[in-house]
């Protein structure tokens, strides 16, 4: 028998298909069925159908409210420091050219650390009174006191704390992706710009940066998932405390399904949170990406 | 130490009441080398498990159980969870006599500053005596004491012990066998590195053995009326997480009245199906 | 570049404040775990050891779970990495080499699974391999990993595979050689340095994750980071053996890393640059 091309195709995905449906697809709908059921982590796959019933209690809820508000918080703060300081950091090493190569695998080395490390070290580093950052600002003289700042316990800053060990690990990612875009621009482009007088402004906002956008539109997605959909990081760092301050919606979602063992109404929250994050990437990406001017 | 007695007008002792805790904690909250700052307090206030540690000051204030009584009926908002909450906090908003970063200190840090002699007295679980260790400064000046009683006498919270045998266990006569085993020799988890056991008998067999000093406190703690568990509720993590820590951590900041908090509590709790 | 002296004395200290802030967390890492325990919470903190001990090393031998847990992570990261490369190995040259429309939307869609965060799938996975019998196995928590690891493998090797000349695989159909035999005969060989950057991506993927180990494994199949995060139990955290724990567990990798580091830092970035 003689396979169609189209037909050696579906053969060959076949069998990653037929796992991604059975542990991701499956997953998923199981997920949706529950988010419409009253169901306890103590009696999985049983429970009531409650129709629209844990969606309302979701939507209603202010901590649920307060948690996706703080999602976003965290995932704009994380992603515009990653971002700012790697774009940075590329520009950087562009113009070093081949020296940079040193600079660029000591940059590369915080991708390696496990999350859960990075999370427990950041924590380490951060406890007042006996931290050794809040020692050195004291010593710095930047703080009177070493008890001054407050990083995991003062409610108003927590969710910048959290944020530190995020952008420790992934704004060497963001800064390696945009080096390799830059270096992907024909410098004849920027040659020729330099001729005709553009100065390095002008270069930087009409060449590299629209020459960049798909690259920077595809870092900011994949990225923004990334600190959006963040768990071990804060768990390990505040379990979302003090008094839910660092609590994102992955967190409330462990919390209400796990702690409490409400698995309809966590369902429910987590359907709502992947339905949110789908439609802001599609909206980025048209936004950074359709309006580019790639060819 | 006659400077004490000078002072507050009876010798220094173990405290025993919250009046002499008080006392003691502003006694020993101290600026030794004069440079305006402190270098010792008297005590501290765990307030990152501030869904925890008030509730002892409400047993101790005299309440006949913490947020439900034994029909699992609401009591969060009594008179005695007033009074064991605006406890909890007046030795940080009051006294001033713990260190004032309450948020970040849960029983680690706390146990951390008490060894590197930043607290002079912190209230503990009753092992701990045993986990002193040997290089900490204050190694061979360590003592232990009862829980401190407030109106309603000694009070304490004692951590449940479980051995969960699951339903769908392969060897439930070999595990059954395994948790008779543990009831009958208790005692042998008392010399196990934690030091800890389940039973009244296993510690009252080491009350009077040298280096256990800690296990009669200990024994008079877990026979006062007031010591009393947390209410066997399904949802209990949920009252914690939701309710208590947040009460804990709102009346931390100084600026909410007690009462209010817990009137709020009650409703969060009537919310969950309580009455 | 035509720099001045100034130019490049800035330079200079810019370059040398980012190496300082950029490796300063792990060499504090590394310094506090060669340091004696009880110094991990001196105060006031040190940045290098007062006095280097193997302490925190030698303590870790007193739990032997922990150093199962490092066998479990072994096993486990393997099992996941030859499983994800039996599947994604024929699913990317499907994607690759035939424009189909299937290729393409399969390719969306395992992008899309990037958009589900672990904790909501967690549950409905655990009762999968509970009904599969697979909880508290390898298999089962392999498995689970293997959901991230197939779709990061597959766009991964679809972008190694699209770099190969079409040319190659021609000539060996004009041999007579069938479509299969050209993927083990000519992609896999050519593409062999790329499949090892795939698997070690999917190795690491799955040896730092955390929620489905979580989730998936009770006592005896726990991970590492599982262990490393059960030291923040209880009621306090042993900062010294979690330091020297948590450099033993990422020591590996870094090395590895740094053996493989450019083909590791083009893999990550490629996947981003091509889109």
């Amino acid at each position: 028998m003689k396979l169609t091309d189209r037909s050696f195709v579906l053969v060959l995905l076949l069998p990653a298909t037929l796992f991604l449906a059975s542990f991701v697809g499956y997953p998923l709908f199981l997920l949706i069925r529950d988010s419409f059921h009253d169901v306890s982590i103590y009696a999985l796959g049983e429970g009531e159908f409650v129709g629209w019933a844990n969606y309302a209690k979701a939507l209603s809820s202010s901590r649920v409210l307060d948690s996706a508000g703080r999602t976003l918080n965290y995932t704009i703060l994380a992603l515009s420091a990653e971002f700012v300081l790697g774009f940075g950091a590329a520009l950087l090493f562009n113009a070093m050219g081949k020296r940079s190569e040193i600079l660029r695998t000591v940059f590369a080395f915080p991708l390696m650390i496990p999350p859960i490390v990075a999370g427990l070290l950041w924590r380490f580093m951060l406890i007042d009174n006996i931290g050794i950052v809040n020692h050195i600002l004291e010593q710095l003289g930047l703080i009177a006191d070493s008890s001054d700042i407050s990083w995991l316990g003062d409610r108003d800053i927590v969710l910048f704390s959290v944020a530190l060990p995020n952008i420790w690990l992934t704004t060497s990612f963001v800064a390696l992706a945009l080096y390799t875009g830059l270096q992907n621009i024909p410098s004849e482009l920027i040659e020729a710009a330099k001729i005709d007088g553009a100065s390095a402004m002008q270069r930087f906002h009409r060449i590299t940066v629209p020459l960049l956008r798909p690259v920077i539109a595809v870092v900011l997605i994949l990225r923004g998932i990334d600190a959006a959909r963040a768990f071990d990081m804060i768990w390990i760092q505040t379990e979302g405390g003090p008094r839910f301050a660092s609590e994102i919606l992955s967190i409330h979602i462990y919390r209400t399904m796990i702690r409490y063992g409400n698995v309809g109404e966590a369902s429910a929250i987590a359907a709502l949170f992947m339905l949110g994050m789908l439609l802001i990437s599609a909206m980025v990406f048209f936004l950074i990406w359709g309006r580019g001017t790639w060819q | 130490m006659a400077a004490f007695e000078a002072e507050y007008g009876y010798p220094l002792a173990p405290p025993t009441t919250w009046q002499e805790f008080d006392d003691m904690a502003q006694f020993f909250t101290r600026d030794d080398d004069g440079d305006g700052e402190i270098d010792m307090y008297g005590t501290d206030v765990k307030g990152g498990v501030a869904d925890f540690e008030w509730m002892i000051a409400v047993l101790q204030a005299g309440s006949p159980g913490v947020v439900l009584d034994a029909d699992h009926n609401i009591i969060i908002d009594n008179e005695a969870h007033v009074e064991g909450l605006s406890y909890y906090i007046s030795h940080h908003c009051d006294m001033d006599v713990a260190p004032p970063n309450v948020n970040e200190v849960d029983w680690g840090v706390a146990e951390n500053l008490f060894y590197q002699s930043q607290t002079a007295m912190f209230r503990f679980w009753g092992h701990a005596y045993r986990l002193t260790r040997g290089d900490s400064p204050i190694a061979d000046l360590v003592g232990a004491a009862p829980m401190v009683a407030g109106p309603g006498g000694i009070g304490a919270i004692p951590g449940p012990w479980f051995n969960i045998v699951p339903k769908t266990s392969e060897n439930k006569e070999l595990a059954l066998q395994l948790v008779q085993y543990l009831y009958d020799h208790n005692a042998m988890g008392i010399e196990a590195p934690l030091g800890l056991a389940a039973r009244k008998s296993a510690y009252a067999q080491y009350a009077d053995v040298a280096g256990f000093e800690n296990l009669n406190p200990l024994l008079e703690t877990l026979d006062s009326p007031q010591t009393i568990g947390r209410p066997a509720v399904a949802d209990w993590q949920q009252i914690a997480d939701e309710i208590l820590g947040p009460i804990g951590s709102d009346a931390l900041t100084c600026e909410q009245d007690p009462a209010e908090l817990l009137a709020w509590g009650r409703e969060q709790l009537e919310a969950m199906g309580y009455e | 570049m035509n720099s001045s002296f100034a130019q490049r004395t800035t330079l200079a200290l810019l370059v040398a404040t980012i190496l300082i802030i950029y490796v300063f967390p792990y060499a504090f890492l590394v310094s506090t775990s060669v340091k004696p325990p009880e110094d991990a919470l001196a105060i006031p903190p040190t940045l290098l050891p007062q006095r280097i001990s193997l302490e925190n090393y030698s303590n870790i031998g007193e739990f032997p779970s922990v150093q199962r847990s490092f066998g479990n992570s072994i096993i486990i990261a393997l099992l996941c990495t030859g499983w994800t490369l039996l599947l994604a190995v024929p699913a990317a040259y499907g994607v690759a080499r035939f424009a189909t429309w299937a290729g393409k939307l399969f390719l969306l869609v395992a992008l899309v699974t990037r958009l589900i965060p672990p904790v909501s799938v967690g549950i409905p996975l655990f009762a999968i391999m509970r009904s599969l019998g697979l909880t508290d196995t390898h298999v089962g928590v392999a498995l689970a990993h293997a959901t991230i690891g197939v779709p990061l493998a597959i766009w991964l090797l679809a972008s190694f595979m699209e770099g190969i000349p079409h040319e190659l695989e021609e000539a060996a159909r004009v041999d007579g050689c069938s479509r299969l035999g050209a993927l083990f005969r000519i992609i896999i060989p050519v593409a062999a340095g790329g499949i090892a950057v795939t698997a070690v991506f999917v190795f690491l993927a799955s040896w730092n994750e955390f929620l489905f180990s979580l989730l998936l494994s009770s006592t005896g199949i726990k991970t590492a980071p599982i262990a490393i995060a059960e030291f923040k139990s209880q009621y306090s955290i042993q900062w010294g053996t979690m330091t020297s724990l948590s450099v033993l567990y990422s020591l590996p990798v870094i090395i590895f890393s740094l053996v493989m580091q450019k083909r590791i830092v083009a893999g990550m970035t490629m996947g981003a640059v091509k889109g």
